[in-house]
């Protein structure tokens, strides 16, 4: 089998990396390229912790072959904030919430979430919970995971885990 | 234990972006060659060592193929047509309602924007979610090779578990869904334990009416046989005949025959006992939400 040259577009910036035909995206992101916030759960597509942003659709990296990304705008959650050193709305809510307890599933519900927001500005808790089906998080905290978007969606949702 | 990290089989993956450039590749069968779609079914079969191909062939890069279009009362998709584009252009057509559910219910978020229905024909996993709707529809598909082309009816398309009558030469090139009349309407359930998971049962039908006359009723389970069954015997129940009630006696007649056609099998998902009962029920359901769709209510 051969190695071949392909270009990554991840996060606004190229990338020029050797592949073989069988790589997966996962591993390029996770191994080759060192963002290490793309993680690698079930690998067979059930769990979402692989999520990516592939031409703004969220996507399984683990079953996902390198080579048919080339040349595609590829988003994890390392490329979500607008800038270094500031968090997108969804991550502040996030944190706000703690919506976060071991952090296995949040870069997968982060972007499944930024995906969700961009199509329905507005969405409904009923349609939040479909957006996250495909997410599993083995800490069971998908209430504040829940209440994190919501927050995202509407600011003026006041911050319930605070005392 | 198998490494779902990585795939350990080695194969060359081709990426052609016109049919003629397709055609060429499939038509060397010397090697042995998967056509892959969206992938969510190969590439994990890939990972578990239980498909081990080659080369591999990806239709997703020929522009063609992502058509969706309605051409002379027949909705045609294209075999890379992803599912959220095809469950988009269903939304708008209410009288094939249970395709749009069909395709919506194969996964979640991710496959969705993955997957396509012609990969999930090809798979022919007889719990295919968008088969029972397409199957109820009368649609049929178009296979394409270097020497032509062909139409085939869908179920004589489908012919055991991971088996199609596709030829080595052939790829799948659109699914044709004629669009019923107005006065039709039709229903799909999945019964399952989780969202996402794949069906113990599965089940559409589709109800052409007549003010209370059921003037045709097509019914098809998923999960219960090789394939998904179409059970032509219930039309000779309820063809032509006036429903008095959901529960009348014609239609217990109609859910005890699909009970005692379909062959389920017991397996990790359910039993055999289950899926007969529940078809029998699940059919009364389905048949009373397509019936009053059939009126133009959205029951």
């Amino acid at each position: 089998m051969n190695k071949q040259h392909i270009t990554l577009n991840i996060n606004r910036e190229e990338y020029d990396v050797v592949v073989t035909d069988n790589e997966l995206l996962s591993n390029v992101i996770h191994d080759t390229l060192g963002l290490t916030g793309t993680k690698y759960g079930c690998g067979t597509g059930e769990c979402g912790a692989c999520t990516v942003l592939v031409n703004g659709d969220p996507v399984l990296a683990c079953i996902t072959l390198v080579t048919a990304v080339a040349g595609a705008e590829i988003i994890t959650i390392e490329g979500v904030a607008p800038a270094p050193g500031k968090l997108d709305p969804i991550q502040d809510a996030f944190l706000e919430q703690a919506a976060v307890q071991c952090g296995f599933c949040t870069p997968g519900m982060i972007l499944v979430a930024k995906d969700l927001l961009v199509r329905n500005p507005h969405p409904t808790e009923e349609e939040i919970r479909e957006t996250i089906r495909g997410n599993i998080c083995r800490c069971t905290g998908y209430t504040s995971i829940i209440r994190a978007i919501q927050q995202a969606a509407d600011p003026t949702i006041c911050c319930q885990s605070k005392p | 234990m198998h490494n779902s990290r990585i795939i350990t089989n080695d194969f060359d993956f081709f990426q052609p972006t016109s049919m003629t450039e397709l055609y060429e590749l499939l038509a060397d069968t010397s090697v042995e060659t998967k056509l892959m779609a969206g992938g969510t079914d190969l590439i994990p079969q890939m990972k578990e060592g239980r498909k081990a191909p080659k080369r591999v062939i990806s239709t997703m890069k020929i522009e063609e193929l992502a058509c969706i279009t309605v051409q002379d009362g027949i909705l045609k998709i294209g075999a890379a047509a992803k599912l959220k584009k095809v469950a988009a252009a269903c939304s708008g057509l209410p009288t094939i309602n249970a395709l749009h559910q069909g395709v919506s219910s194969v996964g979640k978020l991710q496959i969705l924007n993955m997957a396509t229905i012609a990969g999930n024909i090809c798979t022919a996993s007889p719990a295919a979610d968008t088969v029972p709707g397409l199957l109820t529809l009368g649609s049929s598909v178009t296979l394409k090779s270097v020497n032509g082309e062909r139409e085939v009816a869908l179920r004589d398309f489908l012919a055991g578990p991971g088996k199609t009558t596709i030829q080595a030469n052939e790829v799948l090139y659109c699914i044709n869904v004629p669009l019923p009349s107005e006065n039709t309407g039709s229903e799909f359930k999945k019964m399952e334990r989780v969202g996402a998971d794949i069906a113990k049962i599965n089940i559409s039908v589709v109800v052409q009416r007549n003010g209370n006359t059921c003037e045709s009723c097509k019914v098809a389970v998923g999960s219960c046989g090789p394939t998904t069954l179409l059970i032509d015997k219930v039309d000779d129940i309820l063809g032509g005949q006036e429903i008095s009630g959901p529960e009348s006696e014609l239609i217990q007649k109609a859910a005890q025959l699909v009970a005692d056609t379909i062959t389920p099998i017991d397996d990790i998902r359910s039993t055999a006992e289950y899926r007969r009962k529940v078809a029998a029920v699940i059919f009364m359901d389905v048949f009373q939400i397509a019936w009053v769709r059939a009126k133009g209510d959205a029951a």
